[in-house]
């Protein structure tokens, strides 16, 4: 496949089962998804609405394969916390792709952040995000989502 | 007659003839008939509110008869999640049920509808399977718990339909149905849904970081 077609997949609407490690185990919430794509399909854009920790959330994802590296990069924003753009970048490899960005938070220290999406079919797709403290070293998976087609 | 001619319908008659909706046959108030219509007693309240602690999103767990009136005690559970929106600024409100179970996806709707002159509600629902909007159940709220009839024919038989919103706190409710096909004698349970509402305010333990 065409590199930059590799998330053509995401397109269409999809339902959502959240998990976040809590205290008392995995927290399980429902979401949804919509992407598009736009810009004569160079572009695509998720809507993403679900909920994180117990709170309502509303995110928008933007991604776009970037020609010259060869790589997608992908940015995102929510509700929860508006703002903080990052720019995670990436290339598929063997059906999955990791995008990594890094940062450093609000007491100075360097967090690298890892998004994944693995496990892609015609309906259904897993994704995880996870950070690191010590440079890639160990993970700490605090999201995972999967996501199944909606067929309505 | 499709449903929404069964709706214009409703609406223009509930308007002026409020003593023969068939909620009221099932009030079992023979003297009621006779009432002048457009009297309304001191029992009739204002109702235009009585759907707004609903309004946010729910969790949603769903138990099912599978074969309602066959004597098949089979029940099917369903997890999932209830939007309900207002409509009209609160005149109406529209209800979204996502859930899936054992016995597969389940996507419901219910419109609810204030008909402010015979202060009674109209609950319309369709599911994504069936493609129509159903014949509405109708009725009110009292005492914090609302009662809704109708008349339909299930399998073939005339049968009366009650739909119960009840428990209601501020982050939990009821909601039942129940078939009856001797004339409101006995009643069958057939759907019985109990929803947990979703904060939207940020739990205090949350971390905030989604990145």
């Amino acid at each position: 496949m065409e590199a930059e077609r590799e998330f053509d997949f995401l397109e269409g609407q999809w339902d959502a089962v959240c998990r976040v490690p809590s205290e008392k185990g995995w927290v399980e919430a429902p979401g949804t998804l919509t992407a598009s794509r736009t810009l004569d399909g160079l572009v695509s854009l998720e809507r993403f609405e679900g909920i994180y920790h117990g709170g309502a959330l509303k995110g928008l994802g933007l991604r776009a394969f970037n020609r010259e590296s060869r790589e997608w990069e992908h940015t995102w924003t929510d509700s929860l916390e508006p703002g903080h753009f990052h720019l995670w970048k990436g290339a598929f490899r063997d059906g999955k792709i990791d995008l990594f960005a890094e940062w450093s938070d609000e007491g100075g220290k360097q967090v690298r952040s890892r998004l994944t999406w693995s496990d892609i079919r015609a309906d259904s797709a897993h994704w995880e995000s996870a950070r690191s403290f010590d440079g890639g070293k160990t993970w700490q998976v605090h999201w995972v989502i999967d996501y199944r087609r909606r067929r309505w | 007659m499709n449903a929404l001619t069964q709706i214009r319908t409703y609406l223009l008659m509930s308007s002026l003839v409020l003593t023969l909706l068939p909620l009221q046959g099932l009030a079992q108030k023979k003297a009621d008939a006779s009432r002048p219509m457009p009297q309304q007693t001191p029992t009739e309240r204002e109702g235009q509110h009585d759907f707004d602690f609903e309004i946010g999103t729910w969790k949603t767990h769903l138990s099912r008869l599978l074969h309602p009136l066959t004597g098949s005690k089979t029940w099917v559970e369903y997890d999932g999640t209830t939007v309900v929106r207002k409509v009209w600024n609160g005149r109406a409100n529209l209800v979204e049920l996502v859930a899936d179970g054992s016995a597969g996806h389940f996507e419901g709707l219910n419109l609810r509808l204030y008909n402010p002159q015979s202060r009674q509600w109209s609950l319309n629902f369709a599911s994504s399977s069936g493609g129509t909007l159903s014949q509405p159940t109708i009725g009110e709220f009292k005492n914090g718990r609302g009662e809704f009839f109708d008349q339909e024919t299930f399998n073939g038989r005339a049968i009366f339909v009650r739909f119960v919103i009840s428990d209601i706190t501020p982050n939990s409710c009821r909601f039942e149905q129940a078939f009856s096909d001797d004339g409101g004698k006995t009643w069958e349970v057939n759907w019985i849904a109990r929803d947990t509402r979703i904060q939207d305010e940020p739990d205090k333990a949350r971390p905030s970081h989604t990145r």
